[in-house]
């Protein structure tokens, strides 16, 4: 099973580069970001968030940036920016073809359109 | 005795791993069901007496060079309620125990915790090239010994008893091929389901691997003893009445007085014939009943080999004829022209006498000091063959 790059990035490893994104953070406020954020809907256990690092730095989509005894803290990379943005446009898309199709839906039934397509 | 008991219990069957090494989620519960027993972990696969907790289990790869978790990572963990215990056999995991009641799931989405099995992947394909080319290295060295060595297959089956060693073989190779094989399907099965997004399910333990455990744990120990309890009863014959083939001193010229033929049943159901007597007139085997030895009789060291393999025979009878004997007698044998055998060599060495041959994939050897010519007696020696078992 060989090693993959990454492609498409799951809920918590999207949220680890948005805790990212405007300022530098450690481990432990890179999770209650997440949990902030999410109002705890994404929850980042130690041990995937961990995962996640070590991953995101393999990739070089963040680097670290300072060592304070046991804190480490982390800041995104152009790399990783780009990758977030592409994964937001992805989201983006994924969204608006879901809306288009739940109009389509209401409209086949002959009911008036709601805000967000949902049918 | 309760106490002996339930140690006894412990040691056989409930400390021991009911899986795999790779098996993450069946160790998780095997773990857990164990803390719920009173057995806390000490050291991997190491218990002792406790309290009856219900405690989780966490098993996380090791990243690279990653041989005690960082003080960063004890901090994080512990907030999270989480405790370090130890590293599986090998350090391929580090274990992990909550006694929390609600502790935060240290693993929370599959896909990205697939990542984390990159590097034991790495290494595990590493260990299965390293035991590939071990076994393709001992492989090569028996090639080797095989086409240099002089008497290498007359070691061997002096030493062992070829179709044992065969066994032996097969079950050190099964075993490593097996244990090997199960762990690349569930480590790979571990993953794919992780990469899927759906975390593995916990399965209940499989018997067979503690059965396995169990069998060898009793099995080897009664074996043992079984072999060193196989000279209980000896059964006596007479010479005469020895159903084992055999070329009687008589009939080389010498005598038999005195001598005393004592077969022993072993528990395998294997017999093993002892000569006793005057030592003039028997060699008395030594005791190492595992050789492929079938009869001696008076001075006459007669040896019968049965290759396993009875391709073998003709690179053994010519270890013995272009090695063994030139060494032994000082002289080279002589090719013997004779219909009784395949092939047959003959020295006669300051009175004594080698002789190997070779018919239907056996062996016989005989070294004698008996005052007739062997070469008069060859219908004899080759009925010891065809009455072999």
């Amino acid at each position: 099973m060989a090693r993959e790059p990454l492609r498409v990035l799951t809920e918590p490893m999207f949220y680890v580069l948005l805790s990212l994104l405007r300022q530098e953070r450690c481990g432990t406020e890179i999770m209650q970001y997440t949990d902030d954020t999410t109002a705890g809907r994404v929850t980042l256990g130690p041990g995937t968030l961990y995962t996640i690092l070590a991953k995101f730095q393999e990739e070089r989509l963040i680097e670290e940036t300072a060592v304070e005894g046991r804190k480490r803290t982390y800041r995104i990379t152009e790399r990783g920016r780009a990758l977030y943005r592409e994964e937001l446009g992805r989201l983006r898309l994924c969204v608006a073809d879901g809306e288009r199709e739940g109009q389509l839906y209401l409209s086949s039934l002959g009911l008036p359109e709601r805000g967000g397509g949902e049918p | 005795m309760k106490r002996v008991l339930n140690w006894l219990r412990n040691f056989l069957w409930g400390d021991r791993m009911p899986c795999g090494e790779y098996d993450v989620p069946g160790l998780e519960d095997w773990l857990e069901r164990q803390a719920r027993r009173g057995r806390v972990l000490r050291n991997w696969a190491s218990f002792a007496e406790g309290v009856p907790s219900e405690c989780r289990f966490c098993l996380e790869p090791a990243a690279k060079r990653e041989y005690e978790p960082s003080d960063e990572k004890l901090a994080d963990y512990a907030a999270a309620g989480w405790e370090y215990v130890c590293r599986t056999r090998g350090g391929a995991f580090l274990v992990w125990r909550s006694t929390s009641p609600d502790p935060v799931p240290l693993r929370t989405d599959p896909t990205a915790d697939s990542y984390a099995y990159d590097y034991l992947w790495r290494r595990f394909l590493l260990q299965m090239a390293l035991w590939l080319a071990y076994i393709i290295g001992m492989a090569g060295i028996a090639g080797y010994n095989l086409a240099r060595d002089r008497h290498f297959l007359l070691n061997i089956m002096q030493d062992a008893e070829t179709s044992w060693l065969v066994v032996y073989l097969a079950l050190v190779l099964g075993y490593i091929a097996f244990v090997q094989f199960s762990g690349l399907r569930t480590l790979r099965r571990l993953m794919r389901s992780l990469r899927a997004g759906v975390p593995m399910e916990r399965r209940k333990s499989r018997i067979p691997f503690r059965t396995v455990y169990l069998l060898a744990a009793c099995g080897i120990p009664l074996y043992l003893a079984c072999g060193m309890l196989s000279v209980w009863e000896p059964e006596h014959v007479d010479l005469a009445d020895d159903l084992t083939p055999f070329a009687a001193v008589d009939a080389l010229g010498g005598t038999a007085d005195g001598a005393k033929v004592t077969r022993v049943r072993t528990f395998l159901g294997r017999t093993v014939t002892v000569a006793q007597g005057d030592c003039d007139l028997l060699w008395r085997d030594s005791g190492r009943s595992t050789k492929d030895l079938i009869r001696i009789v008076c001075d006459t060291q007669q040896t019968v080999y049965l290759p396993y393999f009875p391709a073998l025979s003709g690179p053994l009878l010519r270890e013995l004829a272009e090695a063994y004997i030139p060494e032994d007698g000082g002289l080279p044998a002589e090719t013997l022209d004779t219909d009784c055998f395949d092939d047959a060599f003959y020295v006669n060495s300051d009175g004594i006498q080698h002789f190997a041959a070779r018919k239907d994939g056996r062996v016989l050897y005989c070294r004698t000091t008996a005052p007739e010519d062997l070469r008069d007696h060859l219908p004899e020696l080759a009925a010891v063959l065809a009455d072999t078992d």
